[in-house]
C-alpha cells in the first residue's frame, strides 16, 4: 500500500511539473486567430504603436486583418487607427466588430475589442466601466494597466499614474512607452536622476525611436548638460527628420548656449524637413530671433525684434519661458500696458491653444504681473507673484522648466534686492542643482534678473539699486 | 539484510547518482563554451542580475562592466531575470556584439557588448569542484565497504551534500538556466550540511552518549532513544530559514543572504558546526580506544584547518567584504577534509573500513615521484648551470650522471621506509603481534597457556568476537576452550581434516562450499558452527597427526579475513600447535610417571601380602616364590589356617594383569583367608571362595591350587582349580605327576563349583612341586614353552631342598626365556616332607 502512495505520489509530483513546465513555456500572449503569421503582425503592431510609429502600426494591422479575416481584435484596433484617416473602412470595421462573436475571445481580446469600441464611440463612461471591469478581475494585466494609468496621467492624476506606470513595467518590462511617461513624471517631480534612468531604458529599448532622445535631451536642456543634449536631439531629427518637437528644442538649446546662428539654422532644418506646421515654425524662428537678447537683458533689442518679422504679431506666451522675457523687455521700455494687457488674456483663458494646463496659464500670468509689480517697484509684490507661479510650475517639459528656472532667477535677484541674502542664495542653490549654467549666468550678471530691467530702466542691461527696504526672507519650497 | 536497511541504501545510492549527475551538469555548465558575455552574477541577490565579477578580458570587461553593476537589460530587452538573459543570449552567437543596459554608479548606461567563447568556471572553481568529487568518492567507498554501519551511510550522505555544496551553490552564478536548480540545489545542501556534520560526529567513532557521560552527552542519547535526535537535526535548519523568509516579507524588507542563506540559517550552521566540532575534539583526545582517538585527532585536525579558512575566506569574504581576492586561498585547505578522512581511513580503519593498498603500487607511485623529482632537480640544476664554468666542463656530465646512479636508488628506498610506516604499519605491526604470539605458544610447555594464547589473546589481535579450540580426544574434538554456545564436541570428520590439511591455511567457511555438497555430515558440521558465528577454521596439527581444531568467529567490524590474514593464522596454528603437541607429550609423561608411582606403592603391597615365612607345621617345609610379569601382577601365595592349628598354603593366579589382576589378586587373597577361619574344610572353603569370587569379578576368575598337610602324618591334602598339575619327586629323585580332581574350575568363573580334595602319602625327602601357568607358558626366543616335561627335568635334576628347588626351577624358566620380558606371572611353591612329623600322644 506504501508502495501504491508513493508511486502516485511521484507521478503527481512529475506531471505537476510537466504541467507547471507547459504552462511556463506556453503563457504568453494569445491571440485568437487560425493565423500564425496574423498573430505575428498582430504583435508588430502593438510594437509599432508603442514606438509611436502609426502608420507602421496600421500597416501591420492590415496585413494582419489580410492574413485573417476573422482576427477580430486586430479588426478593432485598426477600426480606431483609421479613424483620423480614413474614416468610412473604420465605420465599416466597427460594425463587423460589434458583430462579431466575442465569446470565443480571450478576456483580454474581449477587454481590448470593447475598449476600442468604446473609444471609438466616445464614450467615457463605458470606457471606464470597461477599464474598471476588466481591471478587477485582471490587474496585472498590461494592457489595462497602460490604459489605467494613461487615464490617470491625462486627468493630471499623477499620484495614481506613476504607481500604475510602476507596475506596469514590473509586469511588462519592455512597455517603452510607460518608461516615456515615468521619466516625465520624475522630471517633473525634480527627480531627474530617476527621470534620465528611465528615458535612457526608453532609449535602449527603443533606440530607433526618436521619442527616447527628445526626451532625453529636453532632460538635458533643463539640467544644463549641453553638449549632451545636443547629441540627444540630434539623434533624434537624425531617426525622424520629421520630428517637430525635436527642431524646438533645438532651438532652445542653441539659444541657452548662446548661438542664434545654430538656432536659427535648426529652424531652417525644420522647415526643410516639413517637420513642424507654419504656426510652429513662426514660433521657432521668432524664438530663434529673440532669444539672445532675451537673455541677455538687452530690451530694447527684444522690443524691436517684437515688433518686426518674425514675431510680429505673435502671442508672446506662445513663447513660452522666452515669454516671460518678452513682457521684461516691454515694462523695460515702458510699455507696462502690454503686460497688463497679457495678464488679463491670460487669466480670462479657458485654455491653451498648446494644450497646456490652467496652472501653467495660472503660473504665466502670475510671473507677468510680477514683472508689472517690480516695474511699479512693489518688490514684495512681485516676490509673491513669482513664488505663487514657482508653486504652479514644475519641470514637465524643457520649456515649464525654463519657465520655473528663470522665475527662481529673478526671484533670487529681488530677495538680493529687497536684502534677504540667505534667501537669495538659496533660491540660487536650488536653481544650481537643477541647471549650474542658469545659476552661473546669474552670477555674471544678476542684475539682468531683476524683474522688469528694474536694474536699469533704460532697458541696457546695467545693473542697478532700486534702494527697496527689507523684508522678511522667504525661502522656495522645491 | 533488513528490507529497511536495503531501501535506505537504495535511496543514498540513489541520492548519490543524482546529486553527482548534478554536480557533474553544473561542472558541464561552467566549462562549456558557449557565447558568453564574461559576467558573472552575484547569487546571493534574486530577482536582480548584479554583477559579481568580470572574467577578463572578456567582452563585459572591454566594455566597462565592474562588479556592482547590474544588468537592467540586453539586446533592446529589459530583463526580469537571469532566464531573460539566457534566452535573449542564445539567440547570438561568438562574436556577436550585442547592447547591454547597465546600472553603475552614476546611473544606466547603455554599452556594447561582443560575446566570446567564455567560460565561467575558473581555476578555483575547477579545484573546488574536484574537491567536491573527491570528497564524495571517498564516501562512496567507505559506504561500499561498510553498507550496514549507520555512521558510513551518513559520511556518505555527507559527502554528497559537502559535493553539492562545493560544486553547486560555490559555482559562478550565471545567466545559464541551470543555475536556477543547481544553486537551489547548493543552499539546500548548505543548510543541511552542519547539521549532518554535527549527526556524523555525534556516532562517529562511535556514540558519544555510550562514552561520554556529561550532560550533553547525555541528552543525546535520551533523544536518540526516543527518536527525536535526527528529526531535531534535519528539521531545524529549513524551518528556520523558512521563518527568516516569513519574517523578512512580513517586515517588508528583503532577506539579507550570504551565500544563499540568510543571517538566523547561518547562526544555527555555526552552532552545529562549533558543535560538531567540540564533540570531535571530545572524541580525538578522550576517546577509550587509541586507534580509534588517533583516528578522531587526524579527522579533527584536518576539519578544522580544511574548513575554518574556507568560512572565513570563501564564504563570508565575498558576501560580508564583496570581495573575492582571498576566495581561492579559502579553498585551498579544504583539500585536508578528503585527505585526512581517506588517510584516517587507511591508517586507522575508521568506520571499520580496510583499505588494501598493494606495496608495489606505492612503491610504484614513490619510484614516480622521485623520478619526478630527479627530472625537476636535473632540469633545475642544468638550467641554473648554463654558462657557468662548470657546465662547460666535460666533467659535468659523467658527474651528473654519477650522481644520479648514485643516489636515486638509496633515495627510493629511503622513501619506502616511511610509506611502509604511515601505510602498512598497522598490518606490519599485526604480523609482529602474531609473529611474536606464534613464537611465545611455539615455546610453551604448559598446555593451558597455548590455549590461553588461541582462546583469549588471539580475537585480541584480530577484533575477533571468540576463538575455540577443540582437541581431539578418542576420536572426536572435545572443547577445550572457547564460548559455551559452541558445542561441546564435534566429530572428526576426515574429508574437513584432509581439506584443511591439503590447504595448510585456516580457511573460511564461505569457502567450504564443494566440501558441503560433497558431505551432508560436513555440511550439518559447519551449518551448525555457521549458526553459531564461526567463520573460520583451522586445523592443528604436526606430522605425528591432528591434535585439535581452532574455531574463529568473524570480526567486530564486519570485516573479512584477509588472505594474509589466513595465512598469519595458519603459521601461527602451526606454532601453536608444536607448542601444545610439547605440553600434551609432558603432561602425559607426568601422567605416566604418577602411575609408575602408583603401581609401586601397589607392587610394594601386593609383596607385603605375600607371606614373609611359610611354614606348614612340624615336619614341613616350604619354598616358595612369586614374581609378577609386571609391577602388580596377579599371582600369589599364602597360608590360611586348616584347622585343628594345621595350615594349608594355597597359590592363585588372577585372570587379567596389572591393577587390575592386583586388585582381583588382593581381593581372592582376603576372600580365602577370611573364609578359611570360619571354616577351614577345603572343599568347602574352595565353593565358598568359589562364589564370593564370581560375586566380586564377573569376568575374571581365580586359578587356585590348595596345599594342606596332614597335621601328624606325612599326607598332603591338595586341591586344584585351575592350575597346572602337581609334580612330586620322590626322594630317590624320580618325578611323578599327582593326580588330578576331577573338577578344576577357576574359582569365580561359575557361580557354583565343587572341588574335590585328594591326598597323596610324602615320605621324608619327597617334595611336591606346584607352580603357575606362568612357568609353564613362558616362551623362550623361538615362541616354544617352557612346559611340563621341561619341568620335571628340571625337578628331577634340583637339589633336594625347597628353596633350592624353587630357586632351579626359576633359574631354569630365567634361562629358557633368555631374558625377554616375562609374559606372565610366575609362582613356584615347593612343598617338602622332610622327617615323620612327631605328634602328642605317639
Amino acid at each position: 500500500m506504501r508502495r501504491i502512495v508513493i508511486v502516485a505520489v511521484a507521478l503527481a509530483l512529475v506531471a505537476g511539473a510537466a504541467g507547471f513546465g507547459w504552462w511556463a513555456t506556453h503563457r504568453g500572449p494569445h491571440w485568437t486567430t487560425r493565423s500564425p503569421e496574423a498573430a505575428a503582425e498582430f504583435e508588430a503592431a502593438l510594437a509599432a504603436s508603442q514606438k509611436l510609429y502609426g502608420r507602421e502600426a496600421r500597416d501591420h494591422l492590415e496585413k494582419a486583418v489580410a492574413l485573417d479575416p476573422t482576427f477580430v481584435v486586430a479588426r478593432a484596433l485598426l477600426a480606431r487607427g483609421l479613424q483620423g484617416h480614413d474614416p468610412d473602412r473604420a465605420k465599416a470595421l466597427a460594425e463587423a466588430v460589434r458583430k462579431a462573436d466575442l465569446s470565443r475571445l480571450t478576456p483580454r481580446e474581449r477587454f481590448l475589442v470593447e475598449l476600442t469600441l468604446a473609444q471609438i464611440d466616445g464614450d467615457e463612461a463605458r470606457i471606464e466601466r470597461v477599464i474598471r471591469e476588466y481591471g478587477s478581475s485582471h490587474p496585472e494585466d498590461p494592457f489595462v494597466l497602460y490604459v489605467q494609468a494613461q487615464a490617470a496621467w491625462r486627468r493630471g492624476d499623477l499620484a495614481r499614474a506613476e504607481p500604475l506606470y510602476r507596475k506596469l513595467i514590473e509586469v511588462a518590462p519592455n512597455w517603452v512607452l510607460a518608461y516615456n511617461e515615468l521619466g516625465y513624471m520624475a522630471m517633473g517631480a525634480g527627480r531627474f536622476k530617476d527621470a534620465e534612468d528611465l528615458f535612457v531604458t526608453y532609449r535602449f529599448i527603443a533606440p530607433d525611436q526618436a521619442n527616447p532622445h527628445d526626451s532625453l535631451g529636453e532632460l538635458d536642456i533643463l539640467t544644463g548638460r549641453s553638449a549632451d543634449a545636443r547629441k540627444e536631439l540630434e539623434a533624434a531629427v537624425a531617426v525622424r527628420p520629421d520630428f517637430c518637437v525635436a527642431y524646438g528644442h533645438l532651438v532652445t538649446l542653441e539659444l541657452l548656449d548662446g548661438r542664434p546662428g545654430a538656432a536659427r539654422a535648426a529652424v531652417e532644418r525644420a522647415e526643410r524637413a516639413g517637420a513642424c506646421p507654419e504656426p510652429l515654425l513662426a514660433i521657432l524662428r521668432c524664438a530663434a530671433a529673440i532669444g539672445r537678447p532675451a537673455l541677455e537683458g538687452r530690451w530694447q533689442e527684444v522690443r524691436r525684434i517684437r515688433s518686426e518679422t518674425p514675431c510680429r504679431g505673435l502671442d508672446p506666451s506662445r513663447l513660452g519661458w522666452l515669454g516671460i522675457a518678452v513682457a521684461e523687455a516691454a515694462v523695460a521700455t515702458g510699455h507696462g500696458a502690454d503686460v497688463e494687457e497679457a495678464v488679463r488674456a491670460l487669466r480670462s483663458r479657458p485654455g491653451s491653444p498648446d494644450g497646456l494646463p490652467q496652472r501653467i496659464l495660472r503660473a504665466s500670468a502670475a510671473s507677468l504681473e510680477a514683472i508689472a509689480d517690480a516695474a511699479t517697484g512693489d518688490l514684495r509684490s512681485a516676490l509673491e507673484h513669482l513664488l505663487a507661479a514657482d508653486r504652479e510650475l514644475g519641470y514637465e517639459d524643457a520649456n515649464i522648466g525654463l519657465m520655473k528656472l528663470t522665475n527662481r532667477l529673478r526671484i533670487a535677484a529681488i530677495q538680493r534686492r529687497l536684502g534677504e541674502e540667505a534667501a537669495a542664495e538659496r533660491t540660487l542653490r536650488e536653481v544650481a542643482r537643477v541647471n549650474p549654467d542658469l545659476a552661473r549666468r546669474f552670477r555674471e550678471n544678476p542684475d539682468r534678473w531683476l524683474p522688469g530691467g528694474l536694474s536699469g530702466r533704460s532697458g541696457d542691461g546695467s545693473a542697478a539699486h532700486s534702494g527697496a527696504p527689507q523684508h522678511e526672507q522667504v525661502d522656495l519650497g522645491r | 539484510m533488513p528490507n529497511r536497511r536495503v531501501s535506505s541504501i537504495v535511496v543514498l545510492l540513489v541520492c548519490g547518482v543524482l546529486g553527482a549527475l548534478l554536480a557533474g551538469l553544473s561542472l558541464v555548465d561552467m566549462f562549456w563554451p558557449r557565447p558568453s558575455d564574461g559576467v558573472v552574477l552575484e547569487a546571493d541577490a534574486p530577482g536582480r542580475l548584479v554583477v559579481r565579477s568580470v572574467v577578463p578580458g572578456s567582452g563585459a570587461d572591454e566594455a566597462g562592466i565592474r562588479p556592482g553593476d547590474r544588468i537592467l537589460g540586453i539586446d533592446r530587452e529589459v530583463l526580469r531575470s537571469s532566464a531573460d538573459a539566457a534566452r535573449i543570449l542564445n539567440r547570438h552567437g561568438i562574436g556577436d556584439t550585442i547592447p547591454y543596459l547597465v546600472s553603475g554608479p552614476a546611473g544606466p548606461r547603455e554599452v556594447a557588448v561582443t560575446l566570446g567563447p567564455w567560460r565561467l568556471g575558473d581555476s578555483a572553481y575547477l579545484y573546488v569542484a574536484v574537491l567536491g568529487f573527491c570528497f564524495l568518492i571517498v564516501g562512496v567507498f567507505v559506504v561500499a565497504q561498510q553498507p550496514r554501519q549507520h555512521a558510513a551511510r551518513l559520511f556518505f550522505f555527507m559527502s554528497l551534500l559537502f559535493l553539492l555544496f562545493l560544486v553547486c551553490r560555490l559555482r559562478p552564478a550565471s545567466y545559464s538556466w541551470v543555475d536556477s536548480f543547481v544553486l537551489t540545489t547548493g543552499t539546500v545542501a548548505l543548510l543541511f550540511l552542519p547539521a549532518t556534520f554535527l549527526h556524523f560526529f555525534l556516532i562517529f567513532p562511535r556514540k558519544v552518549w555510550t562514552w561520554r557521560t556529561d550532560p550533553l552527552a547525555r541528552m543525546s542519547g535520551w533523544l536518540a532513544r526516543r527518536g527525536l535526535l535526527v528529526p531535531l537535526l534535519y528539521l531545524v535548519p529549513p524551518a528556520v530559514y523558512a521563518a527568516s523568509i516569513v519574517v523578512s516579507r512580513l517586515r517588508g524588507r528583503p532577506v539579507a543572504l550570504i551565500s544563499g542563506a540568510p543571517v538566523p540559517s547561518w547562526l544555527l550552521m555555526g552552532i552545529d558546526m562549533a558543535a560538531g566540532l567540540g564533540v570531535l575534539a571530545a572524541s580525538a583526545f578522550s576517546l577509550p580506544d587509541r586507534r580509534e582517538r588517533e583516528g578522531a585527532r587526524l579527522v579533527f585536525l584536518g576539519t578544522v584547518f580544511g574548513v575554518v579558512p574556507f568560512l572565513a575566506l570563501a564564504v563570508l569574504a565575498p558576501s560580508i567584504l564583496r570581495t573575492e581576492r582571498y576566495l581561492f586561498w579559502g579553498v585551498v585547505p579544504l583539500i585536508l577534509v578528503p585527505l585526512t578522512f581517506a588517510y584516517a581511513i587507511v591508517r586507522f580503519q575508521v568506520l571499520h573500513v580496510r583499505v588494501l593498498l598493494r606495496k608495489s603500487l606505492l612503491y610504484s607511485v614513490v619510484t614516480a615521484l622521485v623520478t619526478l623529482l630527479y627530472g625537476g632537480v636535473i632540469w633545475a640544476v642544468s638550467a641554473a648551470s648554463i654558462g657557468s664554468r662548470l657546465a662547460a666542463s666535460p666533467l659535468f656530465p659523467v658527474l651528473f650522471a654519477l650522481a644520479i646512479v648514485l643516489l636515486f636508488e638509496p633515495l627510493r628506498h629511503r622513501l619506502q621506509e616511511p610509506v611502509d610506516r604511515f601505510f602498512f604499519s598497522e598490518k606490519v605491526r599485526l604480523q609482529d603481534a602474531m609473529a611474536e604470539l606464534g613464537t611465545e605458544l611455539n615455546r610453551q610447555v604448559e598446555p593451558q597457556r597455548v590455549v590461553h594464547g588461541l582462546v583469549e589473546r588471539l580475537p585480541g589481535l584480530l577484533n575477533l568476537r571468540f576463538s575455540a579450540l577443540y582437541l581431539l580426544r578418542e576420536g572426536a574434538l572435545e572443547r577445550r576452550a572457547g564460548p559455551e554456545s559452541l558445542p561441546d564436541s564435534l566429530p572428526l570428520e576426515p574429508l574437513l581434516v584432509e581439506h584443511l590439511r591439503k590447504r595448510d591455511r585456516v580457511t573460511r567457511i564461505d569457502q567450504l562450499g564443494p566440501l558441503r555438497a560433497l558431505s551432508g555430515r560436513v555440511d550439518a558440521l559447519l551449518t551448525s558452527l555457521s549458526s553459531r558465528g564461526v567463520e573460520a577454521l583451522g586445523l592443528l596439527g604436526s606430522s605425528r597427526g591432528v591434535l585439535g581444531l581452532v574455531t574463529l568467529s568473524g570480526k567486530t567490524g564486519q570485516t573479512q579475513f584477509e588472505p594474509e590474514e589466513l595465512e598469519l593464522l595458519q603459521r601461527l596454528l602451526d606454532q601453536a600447535a608444536m607448542g601444545l603437541e610439547t605440553g600434551l607429550l609432558l603432561e602425559e609423561r607426568a601422567r605416566q610417571a604418577e602411575f609408575g608411582r602408583e603401581l609401586a606403592i601397589a607392587a610394594s603391597i601386593q609383596q607385603r601380602l605375600l607371606p614373609p615365612a611359610t611354614e606348614l607345621g612340624p615336619g614341613w617345609r616350604v619354598a616358595a616364590v612369586c614374581r609378577p610379569a609386571k609391577e602388580v601382577g596377579g599371582d600369589f601365595y599364602t597360608v590360611i589356617p586348616a584347622g585343628g592349628g594345621a595350615s594349608a598354603l594355597v597359590y592363585g593366579d588372577v585372570s587379567g594383569k596389572s591393577i587390575p589382576g592386583a586388585l582381583m589378586m588382593m581381593a581372592a587373597h582376603e576372600v580365602l583367608h577370611a573364609l578359611a577361619l570360619v571354616d577351614p574344610d577345603p572343599a568347602r572353603l574352595l565353593e565358598r571362595a568359589n562364589r564370593r569370587l564370581y560375586e566380586l569379578g564377573r569376568r575374571s576368575f581365580v586359578a587356585l591350587g590348595y596345599l594342606g598337610p596332614v597335621p601328624c602324618s606325612g599326607t598332603l591334602r591338595y586341591a586344584l582349580a585351575g592350575q597346572p598339575p602337581l609334580l612330586l619327586r620322590r626322594v630317590d629323585g624320580t618325578v611323578e605327576t599327582l593326580p588330578l580332581p576331577e573338577h578344576r574350575l577357576p574359582l569365580g568363573a561359575f557361580r557354583t563349583g565343587r572341588y574335590r580334595i585328594l591326598e597323596v602319602a610324602l615320605g621324608p625327602g619327597d617334595v611336591v612341586l606346584a607352580c603357575s601357568d606362568g612357568v609353564l607358558e613362558s616362551q623362550g626366543a623361538d615362541g616354544e614353552m617352557f612346559g611340563a616335561e621341561r619341568l620335571a627335568e628340571v625337578l628331577a635334576s634340583a637339589p633336594p631342598e625347597p628353596d633350592a628347588m624353587v630357586r632351579a626351577v626359576m633359574e631354569a624358566v630365567d634361562r629358557f626365556a633368555g631374558g625377554a620380558p616375562a609374559y606372565d606371572d610366575v609362582t613356584v611353591v615347593a612343598v617338602a616332607r622332610v622327617e615323620e612329623a612327631a605328634c602328642e600322644g605317639s
